[in-house]
């Protein structure tokens, strides 16, 4: 399901159908209900961290990384149960690689795929810190850092919407295909400002319609996830 | 929104087919989903 959309032939976030009313939708006009979505998420992505070969309406594992343009050494080098549960839908590092040394929030870790991308990246002088709220993605997060031996990697219970980490403290925040299955987008941009130092960078991948998504259809939780 | 939350210099990267090939493609292609990367600065 899409909650990301298109205005005219370049992709925005604009948080759903606005046009409606002329303006964005604001917080007490949320489409869905929050924890109904979360836990919806949850059961869906616990699937993925469980049974990460199944049946899901997305691509997983190597075969997306490779799609989504990943550098394969560094994919290559991950061993199987840090990539198999990557189910993310653009390459945050793209843009932007990060710099050895950065901090850097990673908000909907999973299994942490690309926090250990980013854990390359920083080097042992940086510092990542992966965020969900699923515990069987942040069981496995946490198993795979200890195996790798990334003492400067650590993965926390939390949401996108109250991220546990202090003002001003990440030089960079990514994230990939989370930021669509949140609720309340404009909370997730002003709290990902909030833990930002100022000239820090938001780098992130997530999904965007071209056609608009009829407003009745946008109201169904069960959409958002399938 | 982006810049609604105080973000600057904006920038998104070109479409990728994020569900090509999969089950979900069906349902992607009937509203042109596509994957893309964003990137954005907070001013300081």
């Amino acid at each position: 399901m899409v909650k990301v959309v298109v205005s005219g032939t370049r992709p925005q976030i604009v948080y759903g159908e606005s046009k409606l009313d002329g303006g964005r939708i604001m917080n007490n006009d949320l489409l869905v209900d929050p924890e109904v979505l979360r836990e919806q998420v949850r059961e869906k992505y616990r699937d993925v961290a469980l049974e990460p070969n199944g049946t899901h309406h997305f691509h997983t594992g190597r075969p997306l990384a490779t799609r989504l343009g990943y550098d394969q050494v560094v994919v290559d080098a991950l061993p199987d149960r840090a990539v198999e549960s990557f189910a993310g839908v653009g390459n945050p590092f793209s843009l932007r690689n990060l710099v050895p040394s950065e901090k850097v929030v990673d908000i909907g870790s999973g299994a942490g795929f690309d926090s250990f991308i980013a854990a390359d990246q920083v080097t042992a002088t940086g510092r990542v810190v992966g965020i969900d709220m699923t515990p069987e993605m942040l069981a496995k997060s946490r198993e795979t850092a200890q195996i790798l031996g990334l003492a400067y990697v650590e993965f926390l219970e939390g949401l996108a919407e109250a991220i546990p980490v202090a003002d001003d403290w990440a030089d960079a925040v990514i994230s990939n295909g989370v930021i669509n299955l949140c609720a309340d987008k404009q909370a997730v941009f002003t709290e990902i400002h909030r833990v930002l130092k100022p000239g820090g960078t938001l780098q992130f991948a997530d999904i965007a319609n071209g056609r608009p998504v009829p407003l009745e259809a946008m109201r169904d939780v069960d959409l958002w996830t399938g | 929104m982006l810049e609604d939350s105080g973000f600057v210099d904006v920038q998104i990267g070109p479409a990728v087919d994020t569900f090509g090939g999969a089950i979900g493609e069906e349902k992607a292609r009937s509203f042109e989903v596509y994957g893309y990367a964003f990137l954005a600065r907070k001013p300081g």
